[in-house]
């Protein structure tokens, strides 16, 4: 070997060795900056402070990385399915389907779920804040299982973590957001925590409801009648028709969540005793069979935008919906009082269906829909 | 010398530990337990209880639960708050075992002493009424939707739901729930309380369920008035919303066993 050729084999090696390397699973991190900046969720009028678990504390760069994970399909079997396929930005972050689509086309047991506030249904004391039938306690833990739903994602944390550690751009996301050392430290956990950070952004109030009580943008006739029927008899005025919907769809002025997030039989189907319900929901969920067939009371914030409805998508549309309150309700052995002792509900005319369909839609935020900082990063 | 002053300073420290085993400056804790009961035995909800009142054959509760506020010890010369604001929740008594343990508040650092009686209010004081659910943390009973009605900027101080069975065999079902300013009933249970250094101390409290319809002089009729959302003082409404309360606290006693 002649002194040119060495000397351009040495120039090579160099010009290899200097272009950045992709991390590898083990790989130091520690000569990227770490800074969190903290961040404090802007809460929209009419809701409290958001509460924050102490141990994920939200900063900039956690949000970013859980926006990434949000968007990515790496976390699925086949690389075809993100967070964001059941839950897309322009449907308050559902997707229009019965049963969501997973990988291979499988469908998932259950109708999606929008995720717009979602942070605000966290109560610190309790153990079954999310999901249909309450099964988890934190975003966190939620984070943590469409992965290796089988319907959903089809994978496992183990192979996904593997990706991770091994991926051009995760490695210093991760280091950015959580300090790690190396590349090693990416965990599920973390992963999790990212995505839930990310969710806790995912906040809006700027329905026709809200332009009516915070900003003098009266909502329509056919609304406000919508509404004081939505209100029942509770206005104020005890012979005012109620529709009882405040019951369990509940708000107040500084939380106006429109959900009272427990657990009831809103009469979908008629059964003769516990153990026929097809879905036992809740009642699954704790292992107690009177609860069989109970679900989350849900909010009905975007509502309009979040068909079809029910843990089932069971209903078309929101008249679909009215038209079964409107019978009172199947009977169950379980079927919540605020239903069967209803003395109104039973006789909605034609004409209140509307008002109150009016109203429902009063409680969509259109703002929320494309909203730059919820988008897919990519 | 030396001697001395060692014995000097053991005789200082068992002093000193002397005046902190006085009663006066311990505490321990309190726990208050509340359970349901149907004709003495333990109410599990959604169990059907036979009954024989007029036109009804059976009653079945679904749903127990109410505010607490500003339970006190008392005796002649103190009173000790324990807490402003308590949630008894029954509801999810629907088993033998559960609705035979009842729930249990515990209240720790609790002043060691002989009270003569126990004070609380059943609902909330109309001060408290006025605060929202945004203004309070999760992890309070104040801080959830579902125990306000946002129409009549209040707390919903009790709910009693469920169902009966009539003579023909039909049903009906039952919801009472009281709310607004007013209603707050205050009851103080005379009972000679301990609370002893020498452990915890347990008080339990008996809602005797067939005493919330049918205690003669203050019935409800489920059949003719078989719901309340409260309403404005003075309503019907009202009016049956504030019996079903006074009946919950008229139905309260401690037990003796
Ligand atoms: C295949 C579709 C699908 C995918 C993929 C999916 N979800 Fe969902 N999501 C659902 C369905 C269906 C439900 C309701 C399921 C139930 O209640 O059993 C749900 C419920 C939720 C909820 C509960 C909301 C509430 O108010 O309780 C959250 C949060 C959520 N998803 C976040 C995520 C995140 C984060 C990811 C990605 C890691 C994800 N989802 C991936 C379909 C999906
Ligand atoms: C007894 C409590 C209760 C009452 C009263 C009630 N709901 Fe519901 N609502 C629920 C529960 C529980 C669910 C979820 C049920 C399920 O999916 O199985 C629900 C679901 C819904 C949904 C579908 C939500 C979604 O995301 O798919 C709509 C819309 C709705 N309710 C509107 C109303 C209206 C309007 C009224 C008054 C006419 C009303 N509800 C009264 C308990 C109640």
């Amino acid at each position: 070997m002649n002194k040119a050729s060495f000397l351009l084999l040495l120039a090579l090696f160099t010009f290899v060795a200097c272009r950045p390397e992709p991390p590898v699973d083990g790989d130091d991190l520690t000569d990227i900056t770490y800074a969190p900046a903290g961040y404090t969720v802007d809460a929209p009028n009419g809701f409290p402070p958001m509460e924050i678990p102490a141990d994920n504390p939200m900063t900039v760069q956690g949000i970013k990385l859980g926006r990434h994970l949000f968007y990515d399909p790496i976390l699925s079997l086949d690389s075809t399915i993100s967070c964001s396929s059941c839950h897309h930005s322009d449907k308050a972050f559902t997707d229009g389907e019965v049963f969501s689509v997973g990988v291979e086309g499988r469908r998932a047991k259950r109708n999606s779920m929008s995720l717009v506030n979602v942070g605000y249904s966290w109560i610190k004391t309790r153990e079954h804040n999310f999901m249909w039938d309450g099964r988890f306690a934190t975003l966190e833990e939620q984070a943590l299982a469409p992965v290796e739903d089988f319907n959903e994602m089809g994978e496992n944390w183990e192979n996904v973590e593997k990706k991770l550690r091994n991926h051009p751009e995760y490695p210093t996301l991760f280091r950015e957001a959580f300090g790690i050392d190396n590349t090693a430290e990416i965990t599920k956990y973390l992963a999790a925590k990212a995505i839930a950070q990310f969710e806790r952004t995912i906040n809006s109030a700027k329905s026709g409801y809200d332009g009516d009580r915070w900003s003098n943008q009266y909502m329509t006739p056919a609304e406000q009648r919508g509404f004081e029927l939505f209100l029942g008899d509770a206005a104020g005025n005890p012979v005012a028709k109620d529709a009882e919907c405040l019951h369990c769809h509940s708000f107040s002025d500084n939380k106006a969540l429109f959900a009272r997030n427990n657990f009831t039989n809103n009469g979908l189907d008629s059964v003769a005793s516990f153990s026929d319900f097809v879905d036992k929901g809740y009642g699954a969920t704790i292992g107690d069979p009177t609860q069989n067939g109970f679900f989350r009371e849900v909010t009905l914030r975007n509502i309009a935008l979040t068909a079809p409805y029910m843990h089932d998508g069971r209903f078309k549309t929101l008249r679909e919906v009215l038209d079964h309150y409107a019978t009172g309700g199947h009977a169950a052995p379980n079927l919540a009082p605020e239903l069967s002792t209803s003395t109104s509900i039973q006789t909605l005319t034609e004409a209140e269906k509307d008002d109150l369909e009016a109203f429902l839609h009063a409680l969509t935020d259109t703002t929320i829909v494309n909203r730059a900082e919820w988008q897919s990063p990519f | 010398m030396r001697i001395l002053s060692i014995f000097l300073l053991l005789a200082a420290i068992s002093f000193t530990a002397c005046e902190k085993d006085t009663d006066e400056n311990k505490t321990q804790t309190l726990e208050i337990a509340f359970k349901a009961e149907y004709n003495e035995q333990p109410l599990q909800m959604y169990q059907d209880q036979v009954i024989t009142e007029t036109g009804l054959t059976a009653i079945q509760f679904k749903r127990l639960e109410f505010f607490l506020s500003n339970i006190k010890l008392k005796s002649a010369s103190t009173t000790h708050e324990l807490t402003d604001v308590a949630y008894v929740d029954l509801t999810s008594k629907t088993t033998l075992e559960g609705a035979t343990e009842g729930i249990v508040m515990t209240y720790e650092d609790v002043p060691v002493g002989d009270y003569t009686s126990i004070e609380m209010g059943f609902g909330l004081p109309d001060a408290v009424n006025e605060t929202t659910p945004g203004d309070y943390s999760s992890d309070s009973p104040l801080a959830v939707n579902g125990n306000y009605w946002a129409s009549w900027s209040s707390y919903i101080l009790s709910k009693i739901e469920g169902g009966a069975t009539k003579s023909d065999s039909t049903s009906v079902a039952f919801l009472y729930h009281s709310g607004v300013n007013g209603m707050l009933n205050t009851k103080e249970f005379a009972h000679s309380i301990e609370v002893s250094a020498d452990g915890v101390t347990r008080l339990t409290f008996i809602i005797k369920a067939e005493d919330l319809f049918f205690k003669a002089g203050s019935e409800i009729d489920i059949l003719t008035n078989n719901s309340t959302h409260s309403g404005a003082a003075g309503s019907d409404g009202y009016n049956l919303a504030k019996l079903s309360l006074d009946n919950l606290a008229n139905a309260t006693e401690i037990s003796h066993h």
